[in-house]
């Protein structure tokens, strides 16, 4: 698996908010993207995804070119901020759900993830009974359920307790063995330290520099 | 408060639309006319002629729909920054209603104006004798009931959320028209008269419709006073502006003991 | 991919209270006039009986009718064209649009909603089709307005139907084709409702209350606006199986296809821009 950008920018209402950035990714690792709050990472988290058009440069998966040859980015579990899920439907029902358009997972898979987030998939309480925790966790199991290729995580440890942050580092870890290519936006500076193999500064929409 | 004076522009759309089937009548249109056109005309309890003032409601609706949400605003976003700044709820409410109510007749009196206009424009209109009168009544007892409508919206928004206040108060507006028929299957009118003007008085929407009153002056009593149903504009005054009262004390009340556990009221969140 | 995304719309639609209690309420209330009419015309000699097809809901200038048409233009959003707006409260969205792409996720909440407000609007009434040949005689053929259907005046009101050949072919088939036509013209607008939730922002939910009303009365008004109408414009009396006040049936036809067409006119206006 390789995701390749090239010299993505993008303006909003006269303001750039990308600029002319770059970056080679391959399968099997963790990349860090850290920054200031408003440097840009969620909006290049947006891009790659294919949620968000770019006026110029090129994003490519596997020789595949995003908005030309593909809609999205194939096979991608995402987390992005203020992103949730169905408050009035359990956790499992919000996940069979989604896990409908693509028909690759059952109820054990769903199951099985909910699980590996440290919740109960069989909580009859409904989403909007749950902690800020416990939503950031059914979220990240909603990324991680259908084994996805690519995970893009915008802030994944955020608002978890220590054993939390644990857990969902222990499951980063995982699934860069299994092979999946993870990018990871965090102001953390520990998330970043103990999980990436590269890590990459951003600020005013601009990846300046990797951080060794 | 910008946004909601620029919806008065509705007022001016619904107001010329009232009165653009005048192009296919040519005669001379009498002001007081005008007045009756815009609310509910001179209807009788037959179900079709009950139609067509449910289709007349709908002017307000959209009136309802939009500043049903004026006081409610204040509960969506950033309301727990601005209520624990708030040390009187009560003042505070108050002074909003009065602004609602405010807007209320701002509303009436700028699609009244757009209707004048409109037909000054377009067509032939006498100012007849005793239409002042009538639009001045027309003003305060529309206003009432825009404002009582709205208010109510706004209240039951606050407990139960936007989608449902609309529907139990449009909903309310409507079983309460409808339930005119009643003296057209049920209980005939013209069999127990002094009885049925009284039963007919308790139906709010009844005191809507302006040709069913009546006044000691005969230059005015000659242009209304339908059915000879008799109903007397200080009673509709009074027993509206009762209902406007009532709402808005049940307002404060909940605005006073509402507790802030959801963050946005229209989206939900903690 | 669209077929998968669609079941996906459909089913959370579906798990809704909003979609269960009113077909629920609907469904209810057509078995209040079924056994309304049950319970009025039991005993009576199938001589003096109406014909079942002219007691359904939908076919009679009954209360229970003039009640529903009230509620109308509120009830017919309320199962499905607020969907949209529940997915950019709690931003599932990104959720959705990043496994099934912008294009599949608006084109299968407008089939969605249309398929759902379509169900939710025609199964109780087809049901009461089925249960009024099942209850009441098939021989009855009487009218309620104690006119024979020989006579001048009935002959009149025939042709003052809309398609009055295939009322003469078959009552059943045109209370059939009405029937279902109320469910299509629901479907269209609620999905109407839906696309401008899409294409504008809507702050509050009661504000898609605005869109159904605003077309109900500006149609309404129309053969004030252009004089040449010179047929109702009122949803009232197409709704009414066998209403028989002047109507046009390709007037009925263009406005349900205009209506749609503009719904799908909004929404790839939106599918094209970002979504931030």
């Amino acid at each position: 698996m390789e995701l390749l950008v090239k010299n993505i920018s993008k303006t909003i209402r006269n303001r750039k908010i990308l600029i002319n950035n770059s970056l080679s990714l391959e399968g099997g690792h963790v990349y860090g993207i850290v920054g200031r709050n408003g440097s840009g990472k969620t909006m290049l988290f947006r891009a790659i995804s294919g949620l968000m058009k770019i006026d110029s440069g090129e994003i490519s998966c596997d020789g595949k070119i995003l908005h030309r040859d593909i809609p999205i980015l194939p096979n991608t579990g995402i987390i992005l901020e203020n992103a949730g899920l169905y408050p009035e439907f359990t956790g499992m029902k919000n996940l069979k759900l989604l896990a409908q358009i693509n028909s690759k997972i059952g109820d054990n898979e769903i199951a099985e993830a909910i699980s590996r987030v440290g919740l109960d998939p069989y909580d009859k309480r409904i989403i909007k009974k749950y902690s800020l925790g416990m939503k950031q966790r059914i979220v990240l199991a909603q990324a991680i359920m259908e084994k996805p290729d690519i995970l893009l995580l915008d802030e994944p440890t955020n608002a978890l307790d220590n054993a939390g942050v644990e857990l969902i580092r222990k499951i980063i870890r995982e699934e860069k063995e299994r092979g999946a290519l993870i990018l990871i936006a965090s102001h953390n500076k520990e998330d970043i330290q103990l999980l990436a193999d590269q890590v990459y500064f951003m600020n005013n929409g601009q990846i300046m520099n990797k951080v060794v | 408060m910008k946004i909601y004076s620029k919806y008065l522009v509705l007022a001016i759309v619904m107001g010329i639309l009232q009165t653009l089937f005048y192009s296919r009548t040519n005669v001379p249109i009498l002001f007081s006319d005008l007045i009756f056109v815009l609310s509910f005309y001179k209807p009788i309890f037959y179900i079709t002629a009950i139609m067509e003032m449910v289709a007349k409601l709908i002017p307000a609706f959209l009136f309802q729909i939009i500043y049903g949400t004026y006081i409610y605003r204040h509960f969506c976003s950033a309301g727990i920054y601005f209520f624990s700044r708030c040390s009187n709820r009560r003042k505070w409410f108050l002074k909003e209603a009065l602004k609602l109510y405010g807007y209320s007749v701002l509303y009436l009196f700028t699609m009244t104006s757009a209707s004048t206009a409109f037909c000054l424009i377009n067509f032939e209109v006498h100012f007849d004798k005793g239409s002042l009168y009538l639009v001045i009544c027309f003003l305060i007892i529309y206003s009432l009931w825009y404002y009582i409508a709205a208010l109510s919206i706004n209240i039951i928004a606050i407990v139960a959320g936007s989608q449902y206040s609309f529907v139990i108060i449009a909903g309310v507006q409507l079983i309460l028209t409808l339930m005119l028929t009643i003296f057209d299957t049920w209980m005939p009118f013209e069999n127990n008269v002094p009885m049925n003007k009284i039963i007919l008085q308790l139906n709010p929407i009844s005191h809507l419709v302006i040709s069913w009153h009546s006044s000691k002056l005969a230059y005015i009593n000659k242009l209304i006073n339908t059915w000879n149903i008799n109903f007397s504009f200080n009673i509709s005054f009074a027993y509206l502006g009762l209902i406007a009262l009532i709402s808005t004390v049940v307002g404060i009340n909940i605005i006073n003991n509402k507790q802030f556990i959801i963050t946005n009221n229209e989206t939900g969140g903690i | 991919m669209l077929i998968k995304t669609f079941k996906m719309q459909y089913n959370t639609i579906i798990e809704r209270k909003n979609f269960y209690i009113l077909f629920l309420m609907l469904f209810g209330y057509m078995l209040l006039n079924f056994l309304y009419n049950v319970f009025k015309y039991a005993g009576r000699d199938v001589a003096d009986m109406y014909h079942p097809m002219r007691l359904l809901l939908l076919a009679n200038g009954s209360p229970f009718y003039h009640f529903l048409m009230l509620f109308y233009p509120i009830i017919v959003i309320i199962p499905a064209a607020f969907s949209y707006i529940y997915d950019q409260d709690c931003n599932e969205q990104v959720f959705i649009l990043s496994r099934a792409g912008k294009i599949n996720y608006y084109l299968a909440k407008m089939a969605a909603t249309f398929w759902t407000t379509f169900l939710a609007f025609s199964i109780p009434f087809l049901t009461e089709i089925i249960l009024n040949c099942i209850v009441f005689p098939g021989k009855a053929a009487g009218l309620l307005s104690n006119v024979s259907k020989y006579q001048i005046p009935e002959l009149e009101a025939v042709h003052k139907l809309l398609l009055p050949s295939v009322y003469s072919y078959s009552i059943c088939i045109y209370v059939i084709i009405f029937t279902v036509m109320f469910g299509i013209a629901s479907g269209i607008l609620a999905t109407f409702a839906l696309a401008v939730s899409i294409a504008i922002k809507l702050k509050y939910k009661a504000f898609l209350f605005l869109p159904v009303y605003i077309l109900v009365y500006i149609l309404n008004e129309m053969s004030d606006i252009i004089p040449q109408i010179n047929f109702s414009t009122n949803y009232y009396f197409y709704f009414d199986i066998f209403n028989i006040t002047a109507k046009s049936f390709i007037g009925y036809l263009m406005c349900l296809l205009s209506i749609a067409g503009l719904s799908i006119v909004l929404v790839v206006y939106k599918a094209r821009k970002d979504s931030i």
